[in-house]
């Protein structure tokens, strides 16, 4: 899934807990699925950041060998 | 058997006194053009001749007369003297009077005039005679001095020019045919240049140069002559038609002679030349590329530097680009994160909150309950079922 269907998913679960007209075991259930989707994000996240984080590294270099070219 | 002997004495002395009697020969004008004149110790020698004889002169004190040039034309006064000691007969001069040109000088004038008229010693027709030439053809008698004196001068100077002779008559009637003929042969043979050569003469040995067969022949020819006929001042026809006039033989040989040493030293010298005018141009041409080269290179690199600073601008771009959206999708994380957290039921179970519901419903208001019910009620660490008691509106 993607980070901004997650993101909406997280949405719609939060309004569905806020509302109150769940039960107690579907609430706990809606809660641990959110969570689980928030893990994920988090996920994507770091990995979207290591990945620019790699990108820019070899961005460095790539600008470094083009001042060396004489 | 044999009759009367004399001897040589009274014979000569009966021939002498037959010319002294006969009073034909004495005192008597003869004229004639002037050959062969030299003077000798005050006395003049020379010879008198027209188109078919000649006659040998002598003139005695010579200063006491006209002193004649050669081929002119003169009246001699004098008489027949036969030289009984010698056993020759001579002209005894008493004096020399010029009558202007000779006959002969003045046919060779007419010839001369002629032949320039139709251009044949115009310089435009000469040939160059080449500088280095390897194959020369000699046209002069092969028992001559003529032709050693040529080997001898050019071999001083030069050891590879071959020398060939062709043999002919360079006096007489006929001479002149045979030059021809000779001509006609050797300008076929591919020689560097044909010398025609002949040793110092009276003006009637030097006649068959004169001739117009030989200088149309010389004028026909297509290898370069040099004419080296007699001495400086003997000027020929043949000296005037030909591609190079030499005053003497020797003269010839020493135009055709180049030094093989120092032709073998400019050899080199141009060698040497070629070499260092084509080092300098690759020379030139290497510093004119090194040039061209290092404008590429700049021109590269600054290319490149353009390159990478849009590249740089649109890196930098993308991560503010990135950055923007990274935080954003955080702050929705964080966001949806902190809702979450508080809608946790469990926690709110622990701060002291019951969960009641009634036959697995949640109960969200008071007024859905009357006295009697039985409701579960659930908390953080478990579950009691109730009882209502009273319901207070």
């Amino acid at each position: 899934m993607k980070f901004e269907e997650s993101i909406k998913e997280l949405d719609v679960i939060v309004d569905k807990l806020e509302s109150g007209k769940l039960s107690l075991e579907e609430s706990v259930d809606l809660y641990s699925k959110g969570m689980k989707l928030c893990m994920e994000c988090a996920d994507k996240l770091n990995e979207v950041k290591g990945k620019i984080a790699l990108l820019e590294e070899s961005q460095q270099g790539l600008v470094a060998k083009l001042v060396e070219v004489d | 058997m044999y009759g009367n002997i004399l001897n040589v004495t009274t014979l000569n002395n009966y021939i002498n006194s037959i010319f002294r009697a006969e009073e034909l020969l004495h005192d008597i004008s003869v004229a004639g053009e002037i050959s062969g004149f030299k003077i000798t110790k005050g006395h003049a020698y020379f010879t008198l001749k027209d188109e078919n004889c000649q006659i040998a002169c002598n003139c005695f004190n010579c200063a006491k007369t006209y002193i004649p040039k050669d081929g002119e034309s003169v009246i001699l006064k004098g008489s027949v003297d036969y030289y009984s000691k010698g056993g020759r007969l001579n002209f005894n001069v008493d004096s020399i009077t010029s009558i202007g040109k000779g006959l002969l000088a003045y046919k060779l004038e007419l010839l001369k005039v002629k032949l320039a008229k139709e251009g044949l010693f115009d310089t435009a027709y000469k040939k160059a005679i080449p500088p280095y030439p390897t194959d020369v053809c000699v046209i002069t008698s092969a028992s001559g001095a003529v032709i050693n004196d040529i080997k001898k001068t050019v071999r001083r100077k030069n050891d590879i020019i071959n020398i060939y002779v062709k043999d002919v008559k360079v006096q007489g009637l006929d001479a002149h045919k045979d030059i021809i003929k000779a001509l006609e042969v050797v300008d076929e043979m591919n020689f560097d240049v044909i010398i025609i050569a002949r040793g110092g003469g009276s003006a009637e040995d030097l006649m068959p140069f004169n001739e117009e067969e030989l200088v149309r022949a010389i004028f026909r020819c297509k290898t370069p002559i040099i004419s080296a006929v007699g001495h400086e001042s003997d000027v020929t026809l043949c000296d005037e038609v030909a591609d190079y006039r030499s005053a003497t033989p020797t003269a010839a040989a020493e135009k055709i002679a180049y030094d093989t040493q120092e032709l073998k030293e400019h050899i080199l010298y141009c060698g040497k030349r070629m070499k260092s005018t084509l080092l300098n141009d690759i020379a030139l041409k290497a510093k004119d590329l090194n040039g061209k080269v290092n404008s590429i290179k700049s021109q590269v690199k600054l290319n490149y530097i353009q390159n990478a600073n849009i590249i740089n601008s649109y890196i930098q771009n993308l991560k503010i680009q990135i950055d923007k959206t990274i935080s954003k999708s955080e702050g929705k994380y964080t966001s949806v994160l902190s809702r979450l957290t508080a809608d946790n039921p469990l926690g709110i179970l622990q701060k002291g909150y019951w969960y009641v519901s009634k036959d697995g419903q949640a109960v969200l208001s008071a007024k859905f309950l009357q006295q009697g019910d039985t409701v579960s009620l659930k908390t953080h660490d478990g579950q009691l079922n109730a009882t209502i008691t009273e319901v207070e509106q």
